[in-house]
């Protein structure tokens, strides 16, 4: 072996560990958990492991926040990052978590369902690991994750996936937790996360669930209530008091046939009000430009501009975009609202929540000045 | 099962890192060590 050869070869060597360390240490990065600062209305600080004890020490494990109020009332769980690339979903429950105050009733929230989804990102869609938002003391960040559980924790996909409750279903939605209900205790970590869920909703004795979403805008079912046949009048009630205050939103019940899906089998098999909100996100859609942190907080994409002038989508879509407020804000007024009618409907299942933010501030001065400083 | 499945990624490693320094033309190195860093990357951070 000659010299000559030996430099450029130690030479790319000592490169390749730069970009290992460098990218390794980006990579890694992904699975160091946010943080949540809960305000004082916060009454109990639990894990999902606390209720179905085989997900301890798992990638499935997430934590659950405990809004305990000293009136008795009805028992909510909002779950928020069911799927991670659906940022409105998860900060609308980081939101609550960090701000709320249970007057009357038990709110129960779980920001970061899909826990193992939050630690990688969709392969070949080049989302950023990260996005930001401005608090009045600094920046803060949150991670974007996968809309599926990761294949590290859960490998290999079959070719057809066949769901608790017999649903045959395309190999990747054996990782994705909106299909995996009323999980199995045996089953795949995602069903035993279902499974997990389905525990807390009993132990917890929730009567009213609140999944949050968002959907791509070229999808037909968006800005909705998708409700179970337990949560019809509700929903219908929600929706009138929502239209009232500007905000377009249109029901659509659960079919029967879609089995799998959180409000089809909190409803059938824990007998709970089950409700979905969603909200239109064009960080996640098919026709969106680059992806960036732009893209998921501002929410502006000329190609979806374009698609709209097209009249190709569900959901109308300016040159202003549909910003990462403006969805947190309409998940913030539909859980208010259902929370309305449910007083309406259930007097003595009310639940009251203090310190609720309000959509149209949070609409107005951004989700920032509501959460918590970031920490230095 | 893990580690094999490390020791079969090792022994690659191991002879990508011999033909590097064996290789004479300098483009082919760089090519070689595109394929290094994959390898790295899964040595180390496989769980």
């Amino acid at each position: 072996m000659k010299t000559k050869h030996l430099m450029p070869g130690l030479l790319l060597l000592g490169l390749t560990l730069a970009v290992g360390f460098f990218s390794g240490r980006e990579f890694l990065s992904m699975r160091r958990n946010d943080e949540i600062f809960p305000g004082s209305g916060l009454t109990a600080r639990k894990r999902l492991s606390d209720y179905f004890p085989s997900l301890k020490d798992t990638a499935g494990d997430t934590e659950v926040f405990i809004f305990d109020g000293a009136a008795k009332g009805g028992n909510l769980l909002i779950l928020g990052g069911t799927h991670p690339n659906e940022p409105a979903g998860f900060m609308t429950a980081i939101l609550l978590a960090e701000t709320i105050r249970a007057a009357r009733g038990k709110a129960v929230i779980v920001p970061w369902a899909n826990a193992s989804g939050f630690t990688h990102s969709d392969p070949q869609e080049g989302s950023p690991q990260r996005f930001f938002l401005e608090t009045p003391t600094g920046r803060r960040w949150f991670r974007l994750g996968s809309r599926v559980t990761n294949p590290v924790h859960q490998w290999p996909d079959p070719t057809i996936y066949v769901n608790p409750m017999g649903q045959k279903l395309a190999g990747i939605d054996a990782r994705n937790l909106n299909r995996a209900y009323p999980g199995k205790a045996a089953g795949n970590l995602t069903e035993k996360v279902a499974f997990a869920i389905m525990d807390l909703i009993r132990k917890e004795r929730i009567e009213l669930g609140i999944d949050l979403h968002e959907s791509a805008p070229e999808y037909p079912v968006i800005n909705a209530i998708v409700f179970h046949e337990n949560a019809s009048e509700l929903a219908a009630i929600a929706q009138m008091e929502l239209q009232a205050e500007g905000f377009e939103l249109r029901l659509e019940a659960s079919p029967p046939n879609l089995r799998g899906l959180s409000h089809r089998e909190w409803g059938d098999a824990a007998g709970i009000k089950a409700i979905l909100l969603e909200t239109p996100n064009a960080s996640h859609g098919r026709l969106k430009g680059r992806p960036t942190v732009s893209l998921i907080v501002d929410g502006k994409d000329k190609y979806y501009e374009r698609a709209s002038r097209l009249g190709r989508l569900f959901v109308p879509y300016g040159p202003e975009g549909i910003p990462l407020k403006l969805r947190v804000a309409r998940h913030l007024a539909g859980v208010q609202a259902i929370l309305d009618s449910l007083r309406e409907l259930e007097p003595d299942k009310a639940i009251e929540l203090a310190n609720f933010p309000s959509p149209a501030e949070v609409q107005a001065k951004g989700i920032g000045v509501f959460l918590h400083p970031a920490q230095k | 099962m893990r580690i094999f499945y490390h020791l079969i990624v090792f022994y690659i490693t191991i002879q990508l890192v011999w033909s590097l320094f064996r290789e004479k033309k300098f483009w082919k190195q760089a090519s070689l060590v595109l394929v290094l860093v994959l390898f790295l990357l899964r040595l180390f951070l496989i769980e």
